[in-house]
Formats: C-alpha cells, structure tokens, sequence
C-alpha cells in the first residue's frame, strides 16, 4: 500500500495543477482509483502494474479535466474571483499601510520642518508597495490552481473569522482615515490660505478617503459568497 | 467498438436506468454496464463522472458522501423523483428509434 501512496500523490499533483476539478470531485475518482488497484492487486497484479492499469482505465487526464470544466464552469469561475479579491484587497491592504505611514510622517515634517523625515517616508513607501505589489501579483496569479489546498485552507481560515478579519480591516481602514482626514484639513488649510486650490491634489485625496469604502464592500460582497458555498459542502 | 456518439448518447438513459434499480457509485455502475453488455460497451471509467455530474445538477439524480467501515468515503447516488421522470422519457424516446429502424432493416431484408 506504500507504493500505492506514491503513485496517488504523482497523479494528485498532476491531474490538481488543472483547476478544473473539485476537491470532492478529485475524492471521487480516487476512490475510484483505489477500488480499481485493489481488484487488480486481487487479480494478481503487483502494485506497478495495478496502479498501471488503473490509471489508463480511468483515461486520458486532460480529457477528464475538460470534461469536468464544462460542468464546473461556474464554480470555477466563482473561485477565480475570489482570488482576485483577496488579491486586490491585500494590494488594498499595504496602499494603506503604506499611505498611513506616508500620512504620519507628512504629518511630522509639517509640523517639525525636517527634511529627513521626508526622505525616510518614501523610501519605506517605496518598499511597502512593491512588496505589496509583488504579493498581490503572486496571489492573484496563483491562488488556486496546484495551491489549492493552500488556497482552500486560507479561504475557510477568512470565511471562519469574519469578525476577526473585519475588525482588521475597519482597523487599517480607520487608521488611514483619521491620518487622511488630518493631513489634509492640514493641506486644504495650508493650500487656501496661500495659493488657488489644488483641484488635483484635492481629488487624490478625496479618492483615497472613498477607496476604503469601496473595498470595505468588496470584502462583504466575498464573505457573502463564501459563506453559502459552506453550506452546500 | 461503438461509436463516440452513440456512447455518448445512450450513456444518460443507461445510467438512470441502472439506479432505478437501486443507489449505487460510480465504480458500481461502469462494472453493471461492462457486465450488461458483455464488454461491448467500455466506457473509459474516468468519463462517467462528469457525466454523473451534469445529471446531478440537473437534479436527475441525487448524491450523498458516505463512510465505508474501512474509513474511506464514496460517494453513493440514488435517482430523483424528477430522474424517475426524464428516465420514462428517454425510454420512450430510444423505443421510438429502435422500432423504426427495426421496421426499416425487417423491410430491407425481406
């Protein structure tokens, strides 16, 4: 039976780096496998030829995955939006991380005049986006797919914790707010009182206040369609 | 060898047939068919899933996951009430057919 554990594990990985099947649908035709090995281990058959025989009776795997893409297409499609989500959301995430911190220490400078704060703001700006560009980019790329169980794991981790994973995020959104909201009074203060507005800057700014809101509601639109999903498994 | 449609094509209709009969799982269900039709029909094994899962959810049939005394899980379908339906039909459908082309090659060999 050890054998059969290594030959299960190479046609898992293979026929799982497809999107196509579910994790139930995969249980299904391992069951299947095994039930076959083990007639024909009780034929005769070592394990090799077996699992062999087993694997080629089943048939071709891509043809399988198409197959089950046709039937699955919704849910799979459902799936990629998920990560898509997470994806943004997380990009979300370190854009305000990183706008609060930038907004902290704008803050400072005004206040205290000092130019080196200046340069130590964007160079750790400059370092939180890209990293939070290179994440999100990974996510979005990546999840799913042969990290499936990865992925499905961090998917019940989210869908498990709502409370907690929207606390975190009314917390970041929050902060960045009460930054935002400081900073630019500072600004829109200091721009009125010495030059025209800055319609371009003001518009950044007012942007920046209204992206919280709009990833807040993605956040819920994605909780509402993990949740059913758990209800049908 | 039958043709890919025509597998194809009766798969459905054999399949509703074979659980009226009573639930059963997929590897159940290709051994019936093989048996049935004395290795005639061979449906390559990994093809009847999908399959069992469009007609789940068309809601022909129904699946539920059950353990086995081994530990190991498999999952067992039983046909509808709207199945029980799309079977009669379908049974009709391939009577219709079959009695056509009986009278047509009766007649070409007479």
């Amino acid at each position: 039976m050890s054998r059969y554990e290594e030959y299960i594990q190479n046609w898992r990985h293979v026929i799982a780096e497809d999107e196509a099947l579910s994790p139930e649908d995969l249980a299904e035709l391992e069951d299947h496998l095994l039930t076959d090995f083990l007639q024909l281990k009780e034929a005769g058959l070592n394990d090799q030829e077996a699992f062999w025989l087993a694997e080629k009776r089943l048939g071709d795997t891509s043809t399988i995955c198409r197959e089950y893409e046709k039937v699955n297409r919704a849910t799979i499609w459902a799936n990629r939006m998920q990560w898509m989500i997470i994806g943004y959301l997380i990009l979300g995430f370190f854009a305000f991380t990183k706008i609060t911190f930038v907004n902290v220490i704008s803050l400072l400078a005004l206040i205290t005049g000092s130019a080196l704060l200046s340069a130590i703001t964007y160079i750790v700006m400059e370092t939180l986006i890209v990293s939070g560009f290179v994440c999100a980019g990974y996510i979005l790329l990546y999840g799913g797919g042969s990290h499936q169980e990865k992925s499905a794991k961090l998917m019940q981790a989210l869908a498990n914790n709502p409370k907690r994973v929207t606390v975190v995020a009314l917390s970041c959104f929050g902060l960045f707010y009460l930054t935002n909201t400081l900073l630019l009074s500072r600004i829109v203060g200091a721009y009125l009182s010495t030059h025209d507005i800055n319609s371009f800057s003001i518009l950044t700014h007012v942007t920046n206040i209204l992206f919280p809101f709009i990833l807040l509601s993605l956040l819920f639109i994605s909780r509402r369609k993990t949740r059913p999903k758990q209800q049908m498994a | 060898m039958l043709s890919k449609d025509l597998v194809a094509a009766s798969a459905r209709p054999m399949i509703l047939s074979i659980l009226s009969q009573g639930e059963s799982y997929g590897y159940e269900i290709i051994q019936q068919v093989r048996q049935l039709s004395d290795g005639q029909i061979e449906w390559s094994d990994g093809m009847l899933y999908p399959v069992l899962r469009r007609l789940e959810k068309e809601g022909l049939i129904e699946s539920e996951w059950r353990t086995a005394d081994s530990g190991r899980k498999r999952r067992y379908y039983h046909l509808s009430n709207q199945g029980g339906k799309a079977l009669e039909i379908e049974k009709k459908q391939w009577l219709i057919v079959n009695t056509t082309l009986e009278t047509l090659w009766e007649a070409s060999n007479v």
